[in-house]
């Protein structure tokens, strides 16, 4: 589990009403990858945080943020 | 009908490629064992190695097969995406050349008591035995529990 990185992937899938599978398959990636990512296990790659924010059009700080940030 | 998937195709060809390298460092200890038993024993190692080589056959084979049509759809580099298994991969590669060179080191400085009864092809299956074992156990060890599925 990462402590420093927070990200809103869920509530954007929520939002979006897209499975894990579904947006893997749309960035490119595997479905392992996007559940990793979203329950903190695995840091993304810069290209995977551009392109699930360009997915989600919404600017890559809304769905990933250092902790300390995020409480502020 | 499922489209083919790029990513999961890549992702599967690493997971077989770890247990290939899993059955390959086995297969290296029973040649290394079968060096230091004494001859009436060696044929039961080559009962023991038999199925390992058909075991590799058996997967080299998709996974030669998945790597065929993975490189039809463009670059075959694992890591490129930047995904998790791909990270998981190098990070397990990683760990298993620090824990090479520890072993190796520690076994040139015990050279006496080791090295001095091994002979080179020996020494190098046991290289080659502890490299893989380290790399495949290491990457199962990485991507265990790793599947944390919620649909929507």
């Amino acid at each position: 589990m990462n402590n420093e990185l927070d990200n809103r992937i869920r509530v954007y899938r929520a939002e979006h009403r897209i499975s894990q599978s579904e947006l893997a398959e749309k960035i490119g990636v595997t479905r392992k990858t996007i559940s990793t990512i979203e329950v903190g296990r695995f840091i993304p790659s810069t290209v995977i945080a551009l392109k699930l924010a360009r997915f989600f059009n919404v600017p890559v700080e809304n769905i990933f943020q250092l902790k300390d940030q995020s409480s502020d | 009908m499922s489209t083919f998937n790029r990513a999961q195709e890549i992702e599967n060809i690493a997971k077989k490629f770890a247990w290939l390298l899993l059955i390959l460092a086995i297969l290296f200890l029973s040649n290394a064992i079968e060096t230091l038993i004494p001859d009436t024993v060696t044929p039961y190692i080559d009962y023991f190695q038999i199925p390992c080589a058909i075991l590799i056959l058996l997967i080299s084979i998709p996974v030669v097969r998945s790597s065929i049509l993975v490189k039809r759809t463009g670059s075959y580099d694992m890591f490129e995406d930047g995904g998790y298994i791909g990270a998981m991969f190098q990070k397990a590669a990683a760990k298993a050349f620090i824990f090479t060179y520890a072993i190796t080191v520690i076994l040139a400085v015990l050279d006496n008591l080791v090295l001095n009864h091994l002979t080179a092809e020996n020494f190098a299956y046991i290289v080659l035995t502890y490299s893989l074992t380290a790399f495949s156990i290491a990457f199962f060890i990485l991507t265990r529990d790793s599947d944390h599925n919620d649909s929507e």
